[in-house]
C-alpha cells in the first residue's frame, strides 16, 4: 500500500531524531538520572496529551490525565521489560488512565453496535474542506473529532497519528483484532460523517 | 474498496495535517517536581542515628558499672571493686569419661575401597578446584 508523506509527518520525525533512542533514557532514568526521564518526556509529552485529549475531550483533564501517566510509567519503568516498543507501553498507560477518569465522570462502555453506513459518494462533500484556510480547516477537523466516541477518537489517533499497528492497538486498548478493526471502521465513518455535517453548515455559514 | 482506500488515505490526510496538541508550558516540570517530592519522602532516615543508639547503649553500659563497682551498697560498705579480691572463684573439675577406640580387624577389600574412595575424592576435589579457576 503505497503511503504519502505529509509535511507534518516528516517535521515529526524531525523533531523525533532530536532525541536519542527511548532504551537510552530508560536506562539513565533507571540508574537514577531524573533529568533523563525529563527527556522522555519531552519526547513524547506531545503524543501522549493528544491522546488524552482525544479521549477526555477536555484540555485541563487531558493534561492531568498525562502527567498521571507519566508518573505512573516512571514508578513502573523497572517492570517495562522492552517485549513491546516503550511507546506501546506508554500509551497502554495513558489510555487506562484517561478512560479510568471517564469511567469516574461518566457511566463509559465501548459499544460496537450502530455502526452508521455512509453513502459511496459522502467523500465528495468534503472536498468544501479544501477550500478553507489551514487554520480554519484544523479548527473544523477538531470539531469532528470531538464528535467521535473516546474510543473511536482514541483509535484513530492511534493509528494514524502515532503510527501504531493493529497489533499494537490490541495491546494498548487491550481488545481483540476485529474489535480494533470493528472501531477503525466505525471511527472513519463518524469522522466523515461528523466532517459532512461541519463542512456543509460552515459553507452554508460562509455564503 | 477503493473508495475504502480513498476514505483511509483522506483520515490520515486530515488527522496527519491536525498535528498533534501541546500540553502547557510547566508540564515537564510540575512531573519532575511531584517525582523529586517522591523520591525525598520516600528516603528513610531515622530520627536518632545507629552511632547516636551505639552511644546511649554504651553509656547506659558504662553508668551500670560504674554504679555496681564504685557506688557502695550500703553506707559503710566499702565499694564493690574492693571486695572483689575477698570472692571465692569456684573452682571446676571436668572428668572426660575414658574413651577406648575398639580394635578393628578389616579384610584386605575393605582396606583397597577405603584407598580407592580416598583418591577418586582427591582427583574430583582437584578436578572442581580447577574448574573454579577457569570459571
Amino acid at each position: 500500500m503505497k503511503k504519502n508523506v505529509t509535511f507534518f509527518q516528516v517535521l515529526a520525525s524531525n523533531v523525533k531524531m532530536r532525541f536519542q533512542e527511548d532504551q537510552h533514557y530508560i536506562k539513565k532514568t533507571l540508574e537514577g538520572n531524573l533529568n533523563a526521564y525529563g527527556q522522555l518526556i519531552q519526547k513524547h509529552e506531545k503524543y501522549v496529551y493528544t491522546l488524552a485529549l482525544r479521549i477526555l475531550k477536555n484540555r485541563e483533564e487531558a493534561e492531568e490525565a498525562a502527567q498521571d501517566a507519566f508518573m505512573k510509567a516512571f514508578h513502573a519503568l523497572k517492570n517495562f521489560e522492552g517485549n513491546s516498543k516503550f511507546t506501546t507501553w506508554l500509551y497502554k498507560i495513558v489510555y487506562n488512565e484517561a478512560l479510568g477518569r471517564l469511567r469516574k465522570s461518566k457511566n463509559y462502555t465501548i459499544k460496537l453496535d450502530e455502526v452508521e453506513v455512509l453513502d459511496s459518494d459522502s467523500i465528495d462533500y468534503l472536498d468544501g474542506l479544501k477550500s478553507l484556510q489551514l487554520i480554519e480547516r484544523k479548527e473544523l477537523i477538531k470539531q469532528g473529532l470531538d464528535a467521535l466516541k473516546p474510543a473511536e477518537s482514541a483509535v484513530l489517533t492511534l493509528f494514524y497519528l502515532e503510527e501504531q499497528s493493529i497489533k499494537e492497538i490490541e495491546e494498548i486498548m487491550s481488545l481483540t483484532s476485529s474489535h480494533v478493526k470493528i472501531l477503525l471502521h466505525r471511527g472513519r465513518k463518524s469522522l466523515l460523517e461528523s466532517l459532512r455535517a461541519i463542512t456543509k453548515s460552515e459553507l452554508i455559514h460562509l455564503l | 474498496m477503493k473508495n475504502q482506500g480513498k476514505e483511509d488515505e483522506y483520515i490520515r490526510q486530515i488527522i496527519t495535517e491536525l498535528g498533534t496538541d501541546e500540553p502547557s508550558s510547566n508540564f515537564r516540570r510540575s512531573i519532575l517536581d511531584k517525582l523529586n517530592q517522591k523520591n525525598s519522602v520516600s528516603i528513610y532516615k531515622p530520627v536518632i542515628s545507629s552511632f547516636t543508639w551505639k552511644l546511649i547503649g554504651g553509656s547506659i553500659a558504662a553508668i551500670v558499672v560504674i554504679v555496681l563497682l564504685f557506688v557502695p551498697f550500703s553506707e559503710n560498705a566499702p565499694p564493690q571493686l574492693y571486695q572483689l579480691s575477698d570472692y571465692a572463684i569456684p573452682k571446676f573439675s571436668i572428668s572426660f569419661p575414658k574413651i577406648s577406640l575398639p580394635t578393628l580387624t578389616l579384610p584386605d577389600l575393605v582396606g583397597q575401597s577405603i584407598i580407592a574412595f580416598c583418591v577418586l575424592a582427591l582427583l574430583t576435589v582437584v578436578s572442581s578446584l580447577k574448574r573454579w579457576k577457569i570459571s
